[in-house]
């Protein structure tokens, strides 16, 4: 097993301590029934940071681990000869909780992990005249992980857009932001979510709620849902049994009916991914609607993005079958 | 164009002649005046209005002044030193585009002084116990025993920003004047002090839109009437924006004759079909530049070596092949519409709202390293990109920092948008667009006009309630209701694109040639300042992970072949007119 820190392939004899002849500990041992290696764990956090380049969360780790398994030995035969239906994750998720510990423990908190500060809770902006303007865009999560992510990783800086989860995050901007929102009618909507219920909802819920953008834009719903669960086979999760729907909240009775049995995170695509679908979709979407003139639309509706997950996912997104 | 040098000290008169000889393309005629401990140097077209008619004598005084004062006067060299006897108080309404220089032989002092934008450039050095000056960097290379070593800290200081901010100059021992800023060489002994600021003084009676819609249109108009000089007919660089619209649309009601100059990249164009419809509603004709990959591959060479400096934003080549054009029709002075976003909020307005918005939420970046961030070069890169020997000899952390926090922190401005318009227009603006613009047009024999940044319309600007720079989400907001009867209404309120040069297609493409030359193994390993690795990534068109942009692929390896090519004509060449290739 090779040592992360100096590269040494020491036999399980010489390890006996847990450490490297380097000094360093192993967080993990095969010989003992561990399921990954101190290396193929790093590996595995390199490919959610894309080396490094890109800020990350746990939750990000825990499918990369989950698409790891997935591409193992008889596994890999058994999924072929399985065909495409849809399969549960590999990994429970006390399991994952333990070997992050483990890894923690060993090698100290990885460079890029997303870390919130302590919440401030509801604050003013720093500059009196910052709630006075607005955005071009804004998207709006499920999580506030999603948010984390996105905001971690500048995409609101980049591309000149509000980013707030529907349950109110983050704490601190978050009744300003969505103050300046009202000020631009021509305002572009993006939701991102899981396909989960509440995830499939969002747009709807988005576009039809007057604390949101009732009678103010349109919504592009650019998230998850079950149509795009294809190449993420083995990455889905049970549904723990969730809010019930109606039939007016923008889920199709098929939909729901998958939904019924599975879930899929939208943690489940590598991060680098994420932010890559988000922004082609977003231009995607706004080249599709530029037009001219200061009058705002009016009104509001939702479209969805068919394409924004599905075409090539199994090529890039982090399906299954496409990362080892 | 035009130009001056010079030096104070015991030093061989000749030199002048060796500073002069080296910007012929500044004008057709040069003097040279020396006195005891001090020589001046002159170079200028003649036949121009505005310019001064040569070096001002008066007593023992003598002044050499490059360009021209907003409005224009008979003689700039004159009207200068008139301005400068009585003291500080003559500067308060200067305004134009020079750089001068004045000898006072009772006090044995000489003073230089650059306009208030930074359009004219001034650079200065000390060498053996001599102080020398000059408009272009490459006249103080002239200077036969001068050491030509590049300067890794600003170097640095390039790589994130894509020019050189500040006072410093890429070469060790030379620096330059600010923008705005006086400075006095005596008795060995150099002072500098800025003679003009932007400050934020809100007038409440601007907070009605229509008067400060009828402000700002006087004052824009007037701006433009400041830079005429007698003229018959103008050329105006016409991209089909907003900015450099309005400059065309104020110009015709002059009554000045108008011909528009406007790029065309083929069907890369993004704005070509703007351009035409502005045009057409001012009956103004329009000539359309074509630009690909393979011209700006012809040009390379002589572009380095006019831009006097390295500029790492790939609209440059561009610029030069608009300028080459406009002089080839036979014009003398050209408008441009730089300075509006600077002014009156775009660019980096709605990144940095947003940003300051969710700051502090991960213990992350600064508002400063936002900043630097929205130059999209290399700040954050350089571990990657920098080899450890570079590294080692770029300086302490917060360098490139402490240049904003005068304005995004300082008491220049209360409110936040402007404190970002005072970072734009300090660096950006007048270290980088100006500049470049101006040794473009220079470089072909143009006088270049920038009536956006004109100090009466800059300081209105800093009197209008932030809100209507930044209104909602609409940039430049009172520049949009100045003009939205006067020019159709796509062309006022649509999304802004930007000057979109296909840079990336350009050095995947027709500039790869070049790209292995200047940034291949060989290359990068002469001169150890980058990893080889990062850089091959960059030429195989692989982008960084985080990047969502492929435009920022073509923007980078173009910054670091620009560097390059600047060090193979500058150190290397010790500024000498390349033959040839590079």
């Amino acid at each position: 097993m090779k040592c992360i820190y100096c590269g040494t392939d020491s036999k399980y004899s010489e390890r006996s301590d847990g450490r490297c002849k380097c000094g360093k500990k192993f967080a993990f041992e095969p010989k003992t029934g561990d399921r990954f290696t101190d290396a193929g764990f790093k590996s595995a956090i390199d490919a959610v940071s894309a080396q490094g380049q890109i800020r990350w969360g746990v939750e990000h780790l825990y499918y990369e681990l989950c698409r790891r398994l997935l591409n193992r030995g008889w596994w890999k035969i058994w999924s072929l000869l399985r065909g495409p239906r849809p399969r549960f994750v590999r990994l429970d998720q006390s399991t994952f909780d333990g070997l992050w510990q483990r890894w923690k423990t060993a090698h100290g908190l990885p460079t890029g992990l997303i870390v919130r500060k302590a919440d401030p809770g509801v604050s003013k902006p720093r500059e009196a005249d910052i709630g006075d303007y607005s955005f071009d865009r804004a998207v709006i999560c499920d999580r506030a992980r999603t948010v984390d992510l996105l905001i971690a990783n500048n995409f609101h800086f980049e591309n000149s857009c509000a980013v707030l989860s529907i349950g109110g995050y983050p704490k601190g901007p978050f009744e300003t932001v969505r103050t300046m929102l009202k000020r631009n009618p021509k305002l572009q909507v993006f939701a991102l979510h899981d396909a989960s219920v509440p995830g499939c909802t969002l747009a709807h819920t988005l576009a039809n709620d007057p604390q949101w953008f009732k009678g103010q834009a349109q919504v592009n719903d650019l998230g998850l849902r079950p149509r795009h669960a294809g190449p993420f086979r083995g990455l889905l999760l049970p549904t723990q049994g969730g809010p019930s729907v109606g039939p007016d909240q923008g889920i199709s009775a098929d939909e729901l009916l998958w939904l019924n049995a599975y879930l899929l995170e939208l943690a489940a695509i590598r991060p680098e991914q994420i932010l890559k679908r988000l922004f082609r979709g977003i231009n995607r979407q706004e080249d599709s609607t530029s037009g001219s003139g200061d009058s705002g639309s009016t009104g509001s509706s939702v479209s969805s993005d068919g394409d924004s997950f599905s075409s090539d996912a199994s090529d890039s997104d982090g399906g299954a079958d496409s990362f080892g | 164009m035009s130009g001056i040098c010079g030096f104070a000290g015991q030093a061989d008169p000749q030199v002048v002649d060796a500073m002069l000889a080296a910007i012929e393309y500044r004008g057709d005629r040069h003097e040279v005046a020396s006195a005891p401990g001090v020589s001046l140097g002159y170079r200028w077209w003649s036949a121009r209005p505005g310019k001064s008619p040569g070096i001002h004598r008066e007593g023992g005084d003598v002044v050499a002044c490059a360009g021209t004062f907003a409005p224009p006067v008979d003689s700039p060299a004159v009207a200068l030193r008139n301005r400068l006897v009585p003291g500080p108080g003559g500067l308060d309404t200067l305004d134009g585009a020079f750089a001068a220089a004045w000898w006072d032989g009772a006090r044995r002092r000489l003073t230089l002084i650059r306009d208030p934008f930074g359009v004219r450039s001034l650079y200065y050095t000390e060498h053996q116990g001599v102080f020398y000056f000059a408009s272009e960097l490459k006249q103080l290379l002239a200077v036969p025993s001068l050491i030509v070593e590049a300067d890794p800290v600003a170097l640095h200081k390039y790589l994130t920003f894509s020019f050189v901010p500040g006072e410093d100059v890429p070469i060790r021992g030379i620096r330059r004047l600010l923008p705005g800023h006086v400075a006095e060489y005596a008795a060995g002994r150099l002072t500098t002090r800025p003679y003009f600021k932007v400050r934020e003084e809100i007038d409440p009676r601007l907070a009605d839109r229509t008067i400060a819609t009828r402000h700002i249109r006087a004052r824009c108009r007037e701006a433009i009437g400041r830079r005429l000089n007698g003229e018959s007919e103008v050329a105006v660089f016409l991209s089909g924006g907003i900015d450099s619209s309005g400059v065309t649309l104020w110009l015709t009601e002059t009554g000045v004759k108008v011909r528009a100059f406007s790029l065309d990249f083929g069907e890369r164009s993004v704005e070509k079909a703007q351009a035409q419809v502005v045009a057409d509603q001012l009956h103004v004709p329009i000539q359309f530049v074509p630009v690909t990959g393979g011209d700006i591959g012809d040009i390379l060479p002589d572009l380095v070596w006019k831009l006097d400096l390295p500029f790492g934003d790939p609209v440059t080549g561009p610029q030069y092949l608009l300028a080459r054009a406009a002089r080839g029709a036979g014009f003398s002075a050209v408008f441009n519409g730089e300075g509006g976003d600077q002014l009156f909020g775009g660019w980096t307005s709605k990144p940095m709202v947003s940003a300051e918005l969710y700051a502090d939420l991960y213990a992350d970046d600064t508002r400063e390293e936002l900043y630097l961030r929205s130059y999209h070069r290399f700040y954050g890169l350089e571990d990657r990109l920098y080899t450890p020997e570079f590294r080692a000899q770029v300086g302490g952390p917060g360098q490139r920092r402490a240049l904003l926090m005068p304005y995004l922190r300082g008491d220049l401005a209360e409110t936040f948008l402007n404190r970002v318009r005072l970072a734009d227009i300090s660096l950006k603006g007048s270290q980088n667009i100006l500049p470049r613009a101006e040794r473009m047009a220079g470089g072909h024999g143009l006088d270049l006009r920038v009536p956006l940044f004109d100090r009466a319309l800059a300081e209105a600007s800093f009197h209008l309630p932030p809100q209507l720079k930044l209104h909602g989400a609409i940039e430049k907001y009172i520049l949009k209701r100045v003009l939205q009867r006067h020019l159709p209404r796509e062309i006022v309120w649509r999304r802004k694109y930007g000057m979109s040069v296909p840079v990336t297609d350009w050095v995947l493409g027709p500039l790869a040639p070049v790209m292995e030359e200047l940034l291949g193994p060989p290359s990068l390993k002469r001169r150890n300042l980058f990893r080889a690795e990062y850089v091959d990534r960059l030429r195989q068109g692989r982008n960084d992970a985080r990047e969502t942009r492929r435009r920022r692929i073509g923007e980078r390896l173009w910054a670091l072949a620009m560097l390059e090519a600047w060090m193979r004509v500058f150190i290397d060449g010790r500024g000498r007119q390349p033959r040839g290739s590079l």
